[in-house]
């Protein structure tokens, strides 16, 4: 080994540079981060009605987002339009890959409940045999800075400085979360076992806004539903909207005929269609995936790329505006 | 039939006298350093490709292209490995000159080479 070594010395010292230059190009991190397209999960996939056939035609998109990535991935796709290359935001550079994923867990958990609500809320005014009871439930711990102890994705807050969410609607729950000081009483759930604590937070300038995500219970609907969607890996809010139409149109029989629709876009408990991450790589996904109708939350319309949209762009602001789309377009 | 029989017979009978010769030429304490010389510089030649395909996992349409790939890198790496194993096995063992080595270093990279491609096939086909 060594007489080798002895015998490629110079040729060895000359490549040793580039080679460890391109090492660290390949592998150290950036603080970028990079949104690529995605794909289509249809919605059939996702919610099942007890007497109801799901329709297929909707497919949320989803998106890719990687970071840190390395400065080649940074180079290679600078020049790539349909990918979006941005400084780590500062939430990003606090949360693990698992808190990711715990994220996207508990937004499509809230997103589907919001959607199943809503679609049955608007079905039963065309059928009063559909309906759905539930109530405000307090608030999901989506994000906390790294520093606070005692605080995990997905955990439930009940109380916020001894007041009992039972007592608010949830703008005003969540209006008290934003204090400069709270006294959180906890609701972890770990399978079956429930445990409750307290967390203390005083709010450091340095630290990014937590974010909570609203818990509403279902006591009942008829009919009856499931969410096998719920064990799927994608996750994040962002499919509301075309879940809420999906649901609706399966629940009140509108023949969307063979059109495959895709959209964006949270869903509110007011109806309104609220702002997604990625835009221009789901329209993108869009394209690369032959979808006829495309609906995205209004404000987004004036950001999407300008170009060749093999498909049918309907921006909204509520759902109820796409529900009058649909039945204009086809019932 | 017989005839083909016989040949693959033969060419492990050969296969296994070769490997008998090498194993009464060489000592442990220098098989272990070719080994360990030869894993050092098979990987690290390897690396940067494997590197740059990994880093193009980023193009989400490619993923199953270049899992293809990093598969045939893989199964490339071990016919590598062998030749520097035997390379640096001769190094320290001079009198290994004389001995047919090629076909050991063929054979057993062939082997290594084709468990990796099952395992390839069988990872690829519950990602995909």
């Amino acid at each position: 080994m060594l007489k080798l070594i002895k015998k490629y010395k110079k040729l060895l010292i000359i490549l040793c540079f580039p080679y460890i230059y391109m090492l660290f190009v390949l592998v150290a991190p950036t603080q970028l981060a990079v949104t690529a397209p995605g794909g289509l999960t249809q919605v059939v996939d996702t919610i099942e009605i007890e007497g109801y056939d799901m329709v297929d035609n909707f497919n949320t998109i989803y998106v890719y987002s990687f970071y840190p990535i390395t400065a080649f991935q940074s180079w290679i796709l600078e020049s790539d339009q349909s990918m979006e290359l941005y400084e780590m935001t500062e939430r990003q550079k606090d949360v693990s890959w698992k808190d990711h994923y715990d994220q996207g867990q508990v937004s499509k958990l809230v997103s589907l409940k919001t959607s199943v609500i809503k679609a049955y809320e608007l079905a039963h005014e065309s059928n009063s045999e559909i309906n759905i009871e539930y109530h405000y439930g307090g608030l999901y711990v989506y994000y906390s800075p790294s520093g606070v102890n005692g605080l995990e994705i997905g955990d439930q807050v009940v109380t916020i400085n001894g007041l009992n969410y039972s007592d608010y609607s949830h703008e005003e729950f969540l209006a008290l979360a934003y204090q400069p000081e709270i006294s959180l009483t906890i609701r972890h759930q770990d399978g079956d076992e429930v445990t409750f604590s307290t967390v203390e937070y005083v709010y450091d300038e340095a630290d990014p806004y937590m974010i909570f995500y609203p818990n509403y219970v279902i006591d009942s609907a008829s009919p009856s539903f499931d969410l096998p969607g719920l064990d799927s890996i994608v996750g994040g809010p962002s499919g509301g909207l075309i879940q809420t139409l999906s649901i609706y149109v399966s629940l009140v029989n509108i023949n969307i005929g063979q059109s495959k629709i895709a959209g964006t876009g949270t869903i509110e408990m007011s109806g309104e269609v609220g702002r997604i991450g990625g835009i221009t790589q789901k329209m993108y996904t869009a394209i690369y995936n032959n979808v006829d109708i495309m609906f995205l939350p209004k404000s987004h319309y004036t950001e999407i790329p300008n170009l060749d949209y093999p498909y049918v762009i309907v921006p909204v602001e509520t759902v109820e505006e796409a529900v009058l789309w649909l039945n204009d377009q086809f019932n | 039939m017989t005839s083909l029989i016989d040949k693959v017979f033969k060419f492990f009978r050969r296969f296994k006298n070769l490997v008998k010769i090498i194993d009464k030429k060489t000592e442990m304490k220098f098989v272990v350093r070719s080994v360990l010389g030869a894993l050092l510089i098979s990987i690290l030649i390897v690396l940067i490709p494997t590197l740059v395909l990994v880093n193009m996992f980023i193009y989400t349409k490619l993923t199953f292209f270049i899992s293809i790939i990093l598969v045939f890198m893989i199964m490339g790496w071990s016919f590598l490995y062998y030749y520097f194993y035997y390379r640096l096995l001769k190094n320290y063992h001079p009198s290994l000159e004389d001995v047919n080595t090629k076909l050991p270093q063929l054979m057993e990279s062939t082997i290594v080479a084709l468990f990796f491609m099952v395992l390839g096939i069988v990872v690829l086909s519950v990602v995909f």
